[in-house]
């Protein structure tokens, strides 16, 4: 008796402990020195909100972890700390809305081409050194997705490039969601169906079809794909080329799916198409070798009145190229204005993290690059990002090669 | 000919240039293309001397002499040559995206998917097909499944929301040693049994797939027609394979040799199903049992040595290049086929290679447009230069399958698609304009 | 009186058998005969008007007359043939029928030849009889540097000499890289093989001028440069080794140059190197369908070129994926540039055929005039033999098709094929032709006694050599049952 009671009160003490200190040291900064909630005020040349507005020589007000506010003119609270970031400009920051960067091992199971129950998160390393390199381009938030092995691959992880707490509440943004469906060769496989088209194709008709009509004999259908037909889970759908582009847009158009789409090589050919069927895009990466063709693509479809989002094609490429596919795409025909919403606002979007992050809006979670100059010139460095208000990153070229009116932490 | 195209291009620039103008003058000949030529070749035999096609909508809405047609139209015409029906390829592999996709190895029945899926619309291939005067084809199902795909019937050219005519056609079946020979695929890796180790090896496991199938199929829809049938599982191939049985849905045989035809046509008359015979590269030998069951014929191409897909099958060792003849000569329904040729005019060329074998001249032209229509079923559609028929015909420079002769301009859906002469670029324009025009 | 009435009536009674069994033997000695007359319902001659219901005079194998109204003399046998079309026989210029590995693997071998490789009893000939090719310049492969010796040959006849109709036709040589080779060793090597040509003479040339100073007794005052100079005019053909001798001739222009360029560039670089070393005036360009964007530089050097059997250049353009299509003569055509067509005998039905290849062209704009000259008296001149071959005009060889209507339709069969005055090929008994049309298997008749260099060609008597062409095509024997299914 008195054993269990004492059992009882230990782990029940162990417990509320634990709390304690997840909520003590959630405020704690990298180097675990506690950090007291104190108003932080960054003032720079140049805000950009991430939502179209651009403030100049403009503050971002920061309480605890979120925007507290963001303007040329807002009233700081007493005490607020003000750092003085000089020339540099303040953007969201970035998004990488599909990525395989911080997945460890085999982000996917191919003994099954409808394994909608897997997810992403399941092969999420925290401690993956990719991070830092994804900061170091100024990401602060990236989707995990499984790989394009399968028809439907399961679900996605959004999180965050940088932890600033032990426990994963912060980290994690978004879990069961979205859902990969692909159609390419990539899930056509030798020794398990479908080998061809033809059977993918079916495959997806299938499945769509039979969690759609209720369960015949036998038959327990998946709920995720259940939520999928029904509208309720919105989902990535990796497509090349123009054949496997017009079969996505039919599907969608008749199961009523929330699409957002990946891959689209071909693009160029099936802007009209696309446009008609009004669902958001996610490009890239973009590099030197890109057809001109392709690159013209963000353009043309922002004209077009669809949302596009860049993707850096991380691990395979490097993080850097999500800003320079961006580049590229202004390059040749994209609005400034549209590409940088597209690295923050629409990729938060299409990852459904958009209540989170996304852009320097009040109430949202304090995640912002610190660039030398504008975030869409190339030339510009990161000087520092921070992640729930915390700097979690500063620059390489701190230490004493800089010009003088950049900013060392 | 290069003058003629000039002409050509006179005649339609001026026409369509002017077509808004006469739009005004809401003349009731607006909305109508006229096709004229010294001769009408209607498909069916008749010829008319100096006629025209009149064209609305597209659809042909008049054929007749030159006297009867109306003026002031948009018009095509020709001072030297010929207007045929457009062709259709009753055995095509245009568009196909890739031979992978061709053929779905996971099962040895597959007949509830459908080979429009691995046909790419935009490819290339339905443009040459269309310079060279085809219109519609057949593409058919890869052969490396005992009971294959459906085949699609497409058109090659014209509106985009037409060009699919028939998107789940005939299921195709295959006997002989296609569904076998391709080794690596149906070998397991290190020889193990598992998903890639399976029947047939043999031509006796080929015939005796299609009869499990067709026997499964069978059990299969008398289950679901008697109380209970809410129990059984639905299966979609079995579903296709019993649409068939029940004569709903056509079904097509490959078949090389002689006795391969012989096992199609025996496992056929077992479970009371027609067939269409495909390849046929020794049915001249087997002509009595051909007219005896009554199948109609796809044949081609005419070859005396085999290339292609046919080259390694093994099966090709014997063909006879009067095939078509000896088929016409019994009276049997046959097309002839270009398959998976791609060279300079290849359908037309077939013909003329038919001709030179010993088909009579009428009875090619027929191969080639009435009498693939039938085979398809769509015989009250295309194949024939008649009032209510699709627009689609070929003009061209002389008489149609020689050599020498070449398609001036191809109608499609009454859009003309193909106008020798004129860069894509200006056909586009051409194209343009006459959706602008009146017609509307 | 009674006497002479006697033996007139004795001489008139022998007579009469004789005179009997030769009218009888009409056709028979007329394809044996060293004098015929060939009347014929149109003649083509190529290089001159077509004549209607004309006549060709034919002496021991060569043409002596040919025109409307040509009198028949007394001693020459008569073939009628007013329902027909007699053309030139075909000209193909360019082939490796007939030898089954077309090239070696070591790049510069001009000291082989195709004689040592050509199969007399390869279908290809017989095909060639049937499509009414009499002439045929093999030679080796593209893959290759500096290949081999070519030779023009007939498709008749049991062995490579009696085919033969020039030995030595010229070498062959590619400018475009070897398989496993890129351009820049394929040029290294060429230009090697003639620096090292030139050293061998040199060295020939002043051990030949030591030798000629010893025999006289002379001592060498001379530097060996000189001595060089002056041994080159000691020296001949049968001094050099067998390396080098084929090399030699080139460079002094005693010997064509069939040169083989698969890409534009590849014309660049074999007129430079051609001209540099001696032979360009006697260089055919074989050519590559890309090659056609090199015309302005072909046209320069004034020599004619052989065309691949596709005919057509298709390119995509990478930005738009737009293809364009080209038709590779009419570049040539609008140059003013002689070319010879060639055919592909592994074609389906279609491209093996010359007069489809020549209708081809018609279809694209080509006039008639120039279709028909591509596959008879261009490709004839281009070899060597315009002023034998490919042309029915006094002086010509009698080597011609009896066809039975105008050569570029394509209901049009080769009925009899002539070659230098002798029937070698009817299709009435083309047994093997019969069975392709019919699907059946014909009666095999016993090749006639004598003579067998005329009948080689169409004997079905011996067993179906395998094409190479088609692996799948394994007909041993047409005269034993069918074979059973190719097995596993």
């Amino acid at each position: 008796m008195k054993r269990t009671i004492k059992l009882r009160i230990f782990s029940f003490g162990t417990a509320f402990f634990m709390l304690l200190c997840c909520l003590a040291t959630a405020e704690s900064g990298p180097d675990g020195s506690r950090k007291s909630p104190t108003p932080v005020a960054l003032k720079a040349a140049k805000v950009w909100t991430g939502t179209g507005q651009v403030h100049d020589d403009a503050l971002v007000l920061l309480r605890g972890r979120q925007i507290a506010a963001v303007g040329k003119d807002i009233v700081l609270p007493a005490g607020c700390e003000v750092i003085d970031l000089g020339s540099a400009q303040i953007a969201p920051g970035l998004i990488d809305p599909f990525t395989a960067l911080g997945a460890v091992g085999q982000n996917i199971e191919i003994i099954d081409p409808i394994h909608p129950e897997a997810t992403a998160e399941d092969v999420f390393d925290r401690f993956h050194r990719d991070f830092e390199r994804a900061l170091a381009a100024g990401i602060t938030s990236v989707v995990i997705t499984p790989s394009l092995d399968n028809l439907v691959g399961g679900t996605a992880v959004a999180v965050k490039t940088a932890g600033t707490c032990a426990c994963s509440r912060c980290r994690v943004l978004r879990r069961g969601g979205p859902l990969l469906l692909t159609l390419s060769e990539a899930a056509q496989k030798r020794n398990r169906a479908p080998t061809s088209r033809i059977g993918a194709i079916d495959l997806f008709k299938q499945t769509l079809a039979r969690a759609r009509t209720p369960a015949v004999h036998g038959e327990t259908p998946s709920p995720r794909i259940e939520a999928l037909v029904r509208g309720e889970l919105d989902a990535y759908f990796y497509a090349s080329w123009r054949y496997n582009l017009d079969t996505v847009i039919g599907l969608r158009k008749e199961y009523g799916l929330k699409l957002t789409l990946v891959g689209l090589s071909d693009a160029w050919e099936m802007i009209d198409e696309l446009a008609a069927a009004g669902m958001p895009l996610i490009l890239g990466p973009f590099n030197a070798l890109t057809a001109e063709r392709e690159l013209c693509v963000p353009g043309r479809a922002q004209a077009a009145g669809l949302e596009i989002a860049f993707t850096s094609g991380a691990p395979g490429f490097k993080p850097e190229g999500l800003r320079s596919s961006a580049a590229l795409a202004v390059r040749y025909g994209l609005e400034r204005d549209a590409a940088l919403q597209a690295m923050t606002l629409h990729a938060a979007k299409m990852a459904g993290i958009v209540e989170r992050v996304g852009s320097l809006s009040p109430g949202k979670d304090a995640d912002m690059v610190v660039f030398s100059g504008d975030p869409l010139d190339l030339s510009s460095k990161v000087l520092r990002v921070y992640v729930n208000g915390t700097p979690v990153y500063a620059g390489a070229c701190c230490g004493g090669c800089c010009a003088e009116s950049e900013v060392c932490p | 000919m290069m003058n003629s195209s000039l002409v050509l291009l006179i005649c339609f620039v001026l026409l369509f240039g002017f077509a808004s103008a006469e739009a005004r003058e809401a003349s009731d000949s607006s909305g109508l293309l006229v096709v004229k030529a010294p001769k009408l070749y209607i498909g069916d035999g008749r010829v008319i001397e100096n006629g025209a096609v009149v064209i609305k909508d597209g659809k042909i809405i008049q054929v007749g002499p030159l006297s009867e047609a109306p003026q002031g139209a948009a018009e095509i015409k020709c001072p030297s040559g010929v207007v045929t029906p457009g062709l259709i390829d009753a055995s095509s592999t245009a568009g196909l995206i890739d031979k992978y996709s061709w053929t779905e190895h996971s099962s040895e029945v597959v007949s509830h998917l459908n080979v429009l899926d691995a046909v790419d619309m935009r490819s290339r291939d339905f443009e040459r097909l269309a310079r060279q005067g085809v219109t519609t084809v057949y593409v058919t199902p890869g052969s490396g499944s005992v009971v294959g795909c459906r085949g699609c019937v497409l058109k090659t050219a014209g509106p985009a929301g037409e060009r699919i005519v028939v998107s789940r056609g005939s299921v195709k079946a295959t006997m002989g040693r296609d569904s076998y020979r391709r080794g690596g695929w149906n070998r397991g890796p290190r020889g193990r049994v598992d998903f890639w180790t399976r029947r047939p090896t043999t031509r006796m496991g080929v015939t005796w797939i299609f009869r499990e199938a067709c026997f499964e199929a069978r059990k299969y829809r008398d289950a679901r027609t008697k109380p209970g049938a809410a129990t059984v599982p639905h299966d979609a191939a079995l579903e296709s394979l019993a649409a068939v049985l029940d004569g709903q849905v056509r079904l097509r045989v490959q078949a090389r040799k002689e006795h391969d035809i012989w096992s199609a046509i025996r496992l056929c008359k077992e479970f009371g199903v027609d067939l269409v015979l495909e390849e046929g590269t020794e049915a001249y030998s087997c002509v009595p049992e051909l007219k005896e069951y009554g199948v109609p014929v796809v044949y081609g191409p005419v070859f005396a040595y085999p290339t292609g897909f046919r080259a390694g099958s093994g099966e090709a060792n014997e063909p006879c290049l009067n095939t078509a003849g000896i088929l016409h000569e019994a009276g049997l329904l046959f097309a002839l086929t270009a398959s998976d040729l791609s060279g300079e005019g290849a359908l037309p060329h077939q013909a003329g290679f038919a001709v030179r074998a010993g088909l009579p001249r009428a009875a090619a032209l027929r191969a080639v447009t009435a009498a693939p229509a039938e085979i398809l079923g769509l015989s009250d559609r295309i194949g024939l230069l008649e009032p209510g028929y699709d627009a689609d015909l070929v003009l061209w420079s002389g008489e149609p399958f020689l050599p020498t002769t070449r398609p001036i301009a191809v109608v499609v859906g009454g859009e003309p698609v193909h106008v020798a002469g004129i860069t894509g670029a200006e056909l586009r324009v051409l194209q343009r304009a006459a959706k602008e025009s009146p017609e509307k | 009186m009674h006497c002479l009435k006697l033996a007139f009536l004795v001489l008139t009674a022998a007579c009469l058998p004789v005179l009997s069994v030769t009218a009888a033997q009409d056709d028979e000695s007329a394809l044996r005969a060293d004098k015929i007359a060939l009347k014929a319902g149109r003649i083509i001659t190529v290089l001159d008007e077509e004549i209607e219901n004309g006549v060709i005079l034919i002496d021991r194998g060569k043409i002596v007359e040919v025109g409307k109204d040509v009198e028949i003399p007394y001693d020459y046998w008569v073939m009628d043939m007013s329902d027909k079309v007699v053309f030139p026989g075909m000209v193909e210029a360019h082939t490796t029928r007939g030898i089954d590995r077309t090239n070696e693997s070591l790049p510069v071998v001009p000291f082989l030849s195709v004689y040592d490789a050509i199969d007399p009893s390869n279908l290809a000939f017989e095909d060639a009889l049937r499509d009414g090719i009499t002439t045929l310049l093999i030679s080796q492969g593209n893959n290759t540097v500096i290949g081999g010796m070519s030779r023009v040959v007939r498709p008749i006849g049991r062995t490579v000499d009696e085919m033969t109709l020039k030995a030595e036709a010229g070498l062959k040589l590619s400018a475009s890289p070897m398989y496993g080779q890129d351009r820049l060793t394929q040029m290294a090597i060429l230009r090697e093989t003639f620096r090292e040509l030139e050293e061998y003479l040199g060295d020939l040339a002043e051990s030949a001028y030591e030798k000629d100073l010893e025999k006289k007794g002379e001592t060498i005052k001379l530097g060996p440069a000189a001595a060089r100079e002056k041994g080159a005019a000691l020296i001949s053909d049968k001094d050099l080794d067998f390396r080098h001798k084929n090399l030699k001739r080139l460079a002094d222009g005693r010997l064509a140059a069939y040169v083989y360029c698969g890409a534009a560039m590849d014309v660049y670089n074999a007129v430079a190197f051609a001209e540099e070393h001696g032979f360009l005036k006697r260089t055919v360009f074989v050519l590559g369908s890309e090659c056609y964007k090199a015309v302005d530089l072909i046209k320069s050097t004034g020599r004619p070129v052989i065309l691949e059997p596709s005919m057509i250049h298709r390119e995509t353009d990478p930005l738009t994926g737009d293809e364009t299509e080209v038709f590779v003569p009419l570049a040539f055509f609008e140059a003013g540039i002689s070319f010879a067509v060639t055919t592909e005998p592994r074609d389906v039905y279609g491209l093996r055929y010359p007069w489809y290849q020549a209708a081809r062209l018609m279809r694209n704009g080509i006039p008639r005039e120039t279709a028909i000259k591509a596959i008879t008296i261009t490709p004839a001149s281009i070899i060597g033999m315009g002023t034998r071959l490919g042309a029915l005009m006094p002086g010509y060889d009698a080597t011609l098709l009896v066809l039975t209507g105008d050569p570029l339709e394509s209901g049009t069969w080769v009925d009899k094929v002539m070659i230098g005055g002798r029937m070698v090929y009817e299709q009435e008994k083309d047994y093997r032709l019969k069975e392709l049309l019919t699907g059946q298997e014909q009666p095999v008749e016993p090749a006639p006694q004598g003579d067998q260099e005329e009948k080689a060609a169409e004997a079905e008597a011996a067993p179906g050599q395998a094409e190479s062409a088609s692996e799948a095509n394994k007909d041993a024997g047409k005269s034993q049952e069918k074979a059973p299914p190719s097995g596993q």
